[in-house]
């Protein structure tokens, strides 16, 4: 009898629920099912109304409606077979028509004693839901389940404990309709699933608003069925949806609501990833890839937080920001749970790891990656700079002796160069501030310095192997990239429109994602990094805005005495597959110790500034005016190039980034190394470089120096003549205005570039300030001069073959290689011989810029040596115009007949980490992870357009026959050593063919 | 007996209800027969500090309860552990949207099953209910006077057509913050016509907060008690839209 009554039990459910203004009854019982549903429509007003009732069957099809007209003060009091008709099989119906209208359903248990149970039409729906549950041994709690959204849903319930832990999962439904039903018993006399726990709480889930009925009931009585309603709480507004190629639109719900759901969707399509840089974040890498991870983890944990000082540092930011995070963290967690309860949807590659359950995430694993993502988003690469010039300094005096070596580091590592391009255009006044000449004064203390070439050089070693091995395992993201913006006054359609292409690698899968939010609380579209809880890239109704790699001065090493470091704290450090131990991690007053031989520790400006989200990068997306945007960026932790659009046709630009205020002296090196340590207050900053609107009605930039100033504070990052932004300006100014395709079509221009500063053209420089032409013309032969024909007549770009090859021809240009190879060989024809032994990483570009400093008499920089000559060899040129024309014989001689590029431009071979194999191969250009395109109208976004490669969801999984499969099953692993054949609406390559072309694909504007 | 129980049941029931920006837990059982958990959640994920203030039947305020739940915390207490001894007849909830309350009614005497039921916002001059089988269960109300000034309480059977059959002084001159219980009908019986298709609606001249509750302590070894749904109206007899609940509560926001 029991099992009996429990099969009626889902024909029990009911609830009323209604579509925004459109009323529900959401379960009537089958006609036969041994119970009745009694409807009640009643007009309480004196006037007549007209009424319709919608009904639809349980998979969401439409019935015949109901319709009538109800004279003032009447009801209609009928079963629903009456109602409907006894052949209709009715699940459940809307209400259309007069509001006023109730509409009151009541259930009859029809195969013995009963009381009716009334339950009314109700206007709530929401993704969420949460009900307290029963005694199982007494009663039953079901639930009816009606998808009120527009796209079909998986439905899940979770068991919590009072402390908000998820305890078990189960799927309620797989891809609900819309307008479809379920039925679900969590518990009963006859058993459940879930643990009976009265300490528990329910909270049911989908991507889509639901209706729900919580329905608790005794059937396991058999003298009389006793029904009632379990009230149910509404949790999430949120819904999400998927446009046909996986991108993700969240809509409506509170600042918890959508960012809740915007984790849940990132854990689903980029679980291991967001694994992976959480590791990273945390030092944690060893745990899964052991020893060749554990250098990486050890120096993170150097430089990192606490657990203790994460905790305090998360609780002291606002109750938005602690919103943000701790909602993205449990929408990971309701994923991972989901995952974990069901082994085929865990990624594969966890069971190659032979990982088989995911951790929970904790709102520290992602404060942990946003310290980490934004320190590698840092032109200081960790702080080399300063030992890379030390180390440098070091290897001068060896060759030069010590009164010579500081002039020749200043040659090769100059300031203030006033020709350096910049975003902000300078003013006269600041070109002649930063042109001051340079003065032969020593500064360098003698008893100070200490041979740090084998701490740099180890350091370098270290670095160079954590980033290789984070490529290896997937876990590595890139920093550069371009941006322009321009003026309504210079566009065609009178609006200004920003392209923003940031730089962060090409792998597999791709280092971001796409999403759209649109609610009260937050609305804005763009590009964000699995793991962190914000669009870093992106538009809103209001603005746009690009982000590249600043050069903020934003940290110093200091050459420490052993007295001052203090034990800190200490923390385990596991290793796969079985070691551990204790990481003593040590600080100083001014910050952590990163090095106990030589003591060093690191001053890092943006320390306890950086998980500001809310009012940094999320407060950028919110703000509703252009000074409540620049207030956003003045909390950035991170320096970062800035350019910006919006509705009100500004145009504007910033640098944000912590840049304190520092006493004279030079900051090139590590504190202690030339002279005594000097002290600052990290609190007191340099105003944030910013302009907006200028004149010449534009600003574009790669990474290019943010603005003229007296001091030049990068101890990385010597700004000189060339710098590859150069080739974004010049394509910005000009008269003509600029047609929305040609602000596109700019990218692929810019992204056909290369140079020693990794991209850009460097012959027009050569040419002009380094005079390589005048030299050739000067001494010139057939061969000499054919050469210079052949770079005359260049499009500048390193594919053969002209503009109708940049995206997808296979062949070099051969006056690239020309201009690359002859470049590189009048620098070693220079600089060997008196560099050749010293380790100077930065090499070709800086001493390209070293070069024009000699060759240009417009140069404000005087170089304190000749580095043309070359005193070792009175045989070998001792000119510059000798080398130019010796470097130029020796390539032509080198390389021998024309065409030398034919099918050597290279391609991208992108193959997902612990696959190890490819997925995808096109050709190589210097371009970006991710692009947008935003044009603004006076109202808002006019047109929105994106790209980035391979697709949003990177999750593969086994299929029965141990094949890796994508999202959409497409085999990943076919038995032919072929690339899979990407099928349409994969998720895993569904951006694949507008990125490969370069074509940015219209992208939804907002509704609000 | 029954009548012992009835009342037992009575002083078992609650709903939630507000008043503008006062909300409220309608009823508190008093000591035996069953027990009141009171379970308070904070959904933002910040501390929250609320207050719970209690009245007695007749309004008079009692020692209040407050504290600080951590971010997503829930505590669950009986209405003993966080009230004492006192007579606790309902409570006003004095928190952000935040902070939410759920209460649950056990029969203490036998088994039972737990009814749990929200905090809401509703309050109305006229409220309806539909009743029960009463031979197998009974139909009692809570009322607390949410207005300022005494109210007359009147209850109303009327038919499918709205015609009124017989009306009903509940409470003459009900206090602010005072709480009336009444049973509408049982299995010991009833003041009113057992007519099918008829329906309740209890008016006042004051906004109420009302729990309608429904149980079977016909049965001694079981006691079940819930809270039936009751419309509240406005006067025009339109149904008064849940509006708190179409909005989200985690966060706040």
């Amino acid at each position: 009898m029991i099992q009996k009554i429990l099969t009626l039990i889902p024909i029990l459910l009911f609830a009323g629920f209604t579509f925004c203004q459109t009323r529900m009854i959401s379960h009537v019982t089958p006609v036969g099912g041994g119970f009745t549903t009694q409807v009640q429509i009643e007009n309480p007003t004196a006037s007549q109304q007209e009424i319709r009732l919608v009904p639809y069957d349980l998979d969401g099809n439409q019935l015949t409606p109901f319709e009538a007209s109800l004279p003032g003060q009447s009801t209609i009091w009928g079963a629903s077979s009456e109602i409907f008709g006894s052949g209709a099989a009715v699940s459940h119906f809307i209400i259309e028509g007069d509001a006023a209208a109730k509409v009151t359903v009541a259930y009859d248990f029809g195969a013995g004693n009963g009381s009716p149970a009334h339950v009314r039409s109700s206007d709530v729906r929401a993704s969420g839901w949460r009900v307290f549950p029963g005694e199982w041994s007494l009663v039953f709690d079901g639930l009816a389940i009606v998808n009120t959204g527009r796209e079909k849903t998986d439905v899940w319930i979770s068991q919590k404990d009072y402390a908000n832990n998820i305890i078990r999962v189960e799927k309620v439904a797989e891809g609900l309709a819309p307008n479809a039903k379920a039925l679900y018993v969590i518990g009963s006399p006859n058993g459940s699933s879930f643990s009976l726990d009265s300490e528990s709480t329910f909270e049911i889930s989908a991507d889509q608003k639901l209706a729900i009925t919580a329905l608790r009931g005794t059937l396991g009585n058999e003298e009389a069925g006793l029904l009632w309603g379990n009230d149910a709480l509404a949790l999430s507004l949120a819904e999400s949806s998927r446009d046909e190629a996986g991108i993700w639109f969240i809509k409506d719900g509170s600042l918890y609501d959508v960012m809740e759901m915007m984790g849940y969707n990132v854990a689903w399509d980029r679980l291991y990833q967001a694994e992976l840089f959480k590791r990273v974040g945390r030092g944690r890498s060893a745990e899964l890839f052991g020893q060749p991870s554990l250098m990486q983890d050890v120096l993170t944990l150097l430089e990192c937080y606490s657990d203790e000082e994460l905790d305090q540092l998360f609780r002291a930011t606002s109750e938005d920001n602690q919103t943000i995070i701790q909602a993205y963290v449990d929408g990971f967690n309701r994923r991972i749970a989901q995952v974990n309860s069901d082994t085929d949807l865990l990624p594969m590659e966890y069971k190659r790891l032979g990982v088989f359950e995911v951790e929970n995430w904790h709102y520290r694993d992602v404060l942990a990656w946003l310290a980490m993502l934004q320190r590698d988003f840092s032109l200081d690469k960790r702080g080399l700079g300063q030992f890379e010039n030390a180390a440098l300094a070091n290897d001068l005096i060896d060759k030069f002796g010590f009164d010579e070596a500081e002039f020749r580091f200043e040659d090769l590592r100059w300031v203030n160069d006033s020709q350096a391009p910049t975003m902000i255009p300078a003013t006269e006044a600041q070109k002649r501030a930063a042109a001051q000449q340079r003065k032969r004064e020593s500064t360098w203390d003698r008893q100070r310095l200490l041979d740090l070439r084998h701490f740099f050089k180890t350091r370098l070693a270290t670095f160079e192997t954590n980033q290789r091995q984070r490529k290896e395992v997937g876990s590595f993201v890139k920093m550069g990239s371009y941006a322009w913006a321009v003026s309504g006054r210079n566009t065609q359609s009178g609006n200004p429109i920003l392209y923003s292409g940031p730089q962060l690698g090409i792998t597999s899968p791709s280092p971001v994602i796409e999403g759209s939010i649109e609610s009260e609380t937050l609305t804005v579209s763009g590009m964000s990094i699995p793991g962190i809880p914000a669009i870093i890239v992106g538009r809103t109704p209001h603005h746009a805005w690009s982000m590249q790699v600043g050069h903020a001065q934003s940290w110093d090493y200091y050459l420490e005495e052993e007295a001052n470091a203090f034990l800190h704290h200490t923390v385990r450090v596991k290793v796969a597959p079985n070691q551990e131990f204790d990481l003593p991690v040590h600080r100083t007053q001014r910050g952590p110790v990163i090095s106990q031989d030589p003591w060093v520790s690191w001053k890092y400006a943006h320390w306890g500034h950086e998980f500001d989200l809310a009012g940094g990068i999320v407060g950028m997306a919110r703000a509703r005016t252009i000074e409540e945007f620049a207030e956003a960026v003045s909390r950035l932790g991170v320096s970062q190039h800035i350019c910006y659009v919006d509705k009100e046709g500004n145009i504007a630009y910033w640098m944000s980034g912590r840049e304190p205020v520092r006493p004279e002296g030079n900051w090139r090196f590590p504190q202690g190394f030339i002279h005594t340590p000097f002290e600052y207050d990290a609190e007191v900053i340099h105003p944030t470089p910013h302009a907006r609107n200028p004149e010449r009605g534009w600003f574009g930039g790669w990474n290019t120096k943010a603005m003229m100033a007296a001091d030049d504070r990068s101890s990385t990052y010597s700004f000189g003549p060339f710098q590859r932004g150069h080739v974004i300006q010049e394509l910005l100014d000009r008269p003509e205005k600029f047609t929305r395709e040609e602000i596109k079509d700019m990218a692929i221009s810019v992204a056909s570039t290369m140079s020693a500063d990794l991209g850009g053209v460097e012959w027009p420089t050569m040419r002009d300030k380094g005079r390589f032409m005048e030299a050739v013309v000067a001494d010139p032969t057939p061969e000499r001069l054919e050469a210079i024909e052949i770079l005359e007549n260049w499009d500048g770009r390193f594919p053969g073959g002209g503009p109708e090859n940049w995206v997808s021809g296979l062949d070099i240009a051969d006056a690239w290689i020309l201009q690359n190879e002859w470049l590189s060989r009048v620098i070693a024809l220079a600089f060997d011989d008196e560099l050749l032994p010293v380790q100077d990483v930065r090499d070709d570009l800086e001493r390209f810029q070293v070069l024009l400093h000699a060759r240009d008499p417009n140069s404000k920089i005087i170089n304190f040596y000749d580095w043309f000559l070359n005193a070792d060899d009175p045989e070998a040129p001792q000119t510059a115009e000798a080398i130019i024309v010796q470097a130029l014989d020796d390539i032509l001689e080198m390389r021998g007949a024309r065409p030398w590029g034919t099918g050597n431009r290279g391609v991208f071979i992108l193959g997902p980490p612990l696959l190890f194999r490819a997925v995808e191969i096109f050709p190589f250009s210097n371009r970006a992870t991710y692009a947008q395109c935003v044009e603004y109208g006076s109202d808002g976004p006019a047109h929105i357009e994106s790209h980035f490669n391979l697709g949003p969801s990177a999750t593969l999984y086994f299929n029965e026959e141990g094949e890796v499969v994508t999202p959409a099953g497409t085999l990943m692993t076919p038995e032919q050593n072929m690339l899979p054949q990407p099928v349409e609406g994969d998720p895993y390559f569904s951006m694949s063919s507008n990125y490969i072309n370069f074509i940015l694909r219209p992208f939804p504007l907002f509704e609000q | 007996m029954l009548k012992t129980l009835i009342i037992l049941a009575l002083g078992a029931w609650g709903t939630t209800a507000a008043l503008g920006q006062t909300r409220i837990i309608p009823h508190v059982t008093s000591p035996g027969g069953f027990t009141t958990k009171i379970i308070v959640e904070n959904r933002a994920v910040v501390p929250r500090t609320f207050t719970l203030v209690p009245f007695d039947r007749d309004g008079q305020e009692l020692a209040s309860f407050e504290t600080t739940l951590a971010g997503q915390e829930i505590l669950a207490r009986t209405s003993g552990d966080l009230f004492g001894e006192s007579a606790v007849s309902h409570f006003e909830i004095r928190a952000a949207n935040d902070i939410k309350i759920n209460v649950a009614y056990n029969f203490e005497a036998g088994n039972g099953s737990p009814a749990h039921s929200e905090d809401s916002p509703l309050q109305a001059t006229v409220w309806r209910i539909f009743p029960g089988d009463w031979d197998l269960v009974f139909d009692g109300l809570a009322l607390v006077n949410m207005g300022s000034a005494n109210a007359s309480v009147f209850i109303a059977q009327k038919d499918a057509q709205g015609k009124v059959l017989q009306t009903i002084t509940i409470e003459e001159a009900l206090g602010p913050k005072s709480k009336s219980l009444f049973v509408v009908g049982s299995p010991d019986g009833t003041a009113f016509s057992r007519t099918p298709n008829t329906f309740f609606e209890v008016t006042a001249d004051q906004p109420l907060a009302i729990s309608a509750l429904r149980g079977t302590l016909g049965r001694s070894d079981v006691g079940l008690l819930w809270v039936n749904d009751a419309l509240p109206l406005d006067e025009n007899g339109l149904e008064i839209t849940p509006a708190l609940a179409a909005k989200s509560v985690k966060g706040g926001k």
